[in-house]
């Protein structure tokens, strides 16, 4: 752990430092024209932000079934807030897009409160954790594992109901000149993430030992 | 009969001329000195990517600094147990 964060860290910020460059060489959108730039750092947001929910949720699942595991309960804390922070890029850059493109800042369809929902819904686990008292870790759990069942219903969102965003068959379609530098930077903030998750994670580890050193003490 | 057509024909007149008024006399030719929205996307652009590293950045340094205080503290509870 103490050397993987470093490296991750550097990889990331070595692949972000080129990342102004390629998106630059990448050609505007022929109607949207520059606005459309957001789109290198919105969708690899919206991507670990959906990453981060399946985490939360498949580390909920192996602590509410799997007898209640500390290390599961780290993962899923640290990936909770991972997906806030991520989200937040989302949904602020989203609407930045948008204002320009559609002429609006936001549009109730299915998929922007779809997101928001998921959004505030982690928003919910975190707060469940700092103030929930004894076994909020439970509830938390149930939280988050709601929280992954809504990732296939936010991404399919846009192809099943009428909506102002962009279909999810715009990406595998993109042509080369706008696919290297949105791979480039989804690689480089899944670097990122992962160095974060593991800080998070390193956090939350040393933080139930010293609470149970200091309950050592007590007694 | 005739009071029916009477009051057929009464209400179909408001109706008529209530249509006509909405529909334009006729083209207006656009006007290119008028002012449009003009939205530039340099700034949203700016915007967006800026937010984006500033909430990055805050929560790798919270998250720093949480850390190096949980190992001071750990670290002080060991050396307080060993005396």
């Amino acid at each position: 752990m103490t050397r993987t964060v470093p490296v991750l860290l550097l990889v990331a910020a070595a692949m972000l430092a080129a990342s102004p460059f390629m998106i630059d060489a990448a050609p505007p959108e022929v109607t949207m024209g520059l606005v459309q730039k957001i789109f290198y750092v919105h969708l690899p947001s919206a991507m670990i932000f959906m990453v981060s929910s399946v985490i939360c949720g498949v580390a909920s699942a192996l602590y509410l079934m799997g007898g209640r595991s500390p290390k599961a309960d780290r993962t899923s804390v640290a990936a909770a807030e991972l997906a806030i922070v991520f989200g937040l890029i989302t949904l602020v850059t989203g609407p930045l897009w948008g204002r320009k493109a559609w002429g609006v800042w936001w549009v109730w369809d299915a998929r922007l409160t779809s997101t928001l929902v998921m959004w505030l819904l982690y928003w919910s686990f975190t707060l469940l954790r700092r103030f929930g008292g004894p076994g909020s870790e439970t509830l938390s759990a149930g939280v988050g594992l709601f929280g992954m069942a809504l990732v296939p219903f936010v991404y399919w969102s846009v192809n099943v109901w009428r909506t102002l965003h962009p279909l999810t068959s715009v990406v595998p379609r993109l042509p080369a000149s706008m696919g290297i530098p949105l791979w480039w930077s989804v690689v480089a903030f899944m670097c990122l993430f992962a160095a974060l998750f593991l800080l998070r994670t390193r956090v939350e580890k040393l933080r139930t030992d010293l609470d149970a050193a200091l309950a050592d003490a007590d007694e | 009969m005739k009071r029916v057509l009477l009051t057929c024909a009464l209400l179909a007149v408001p109706a008529m001329t209530g249509a006509q008024q909405n529909v334009p006399s006729g083209f207006t030719a656009f006007d290119e000195s008028a002012p449009r929205e003009t939205l530039p996307a340099a700034p949203l652009v700016f915007i967006g990517y800026s937010l984006a590293w500033v909430a990055l950045a805050f929560f790798a340094f919270t998250m720093w600094r949480k850390l190096t205080k949980v190992e001071q503290d750990l670290a002080e509870l060991r050396r307080g147990a060993k005396r």
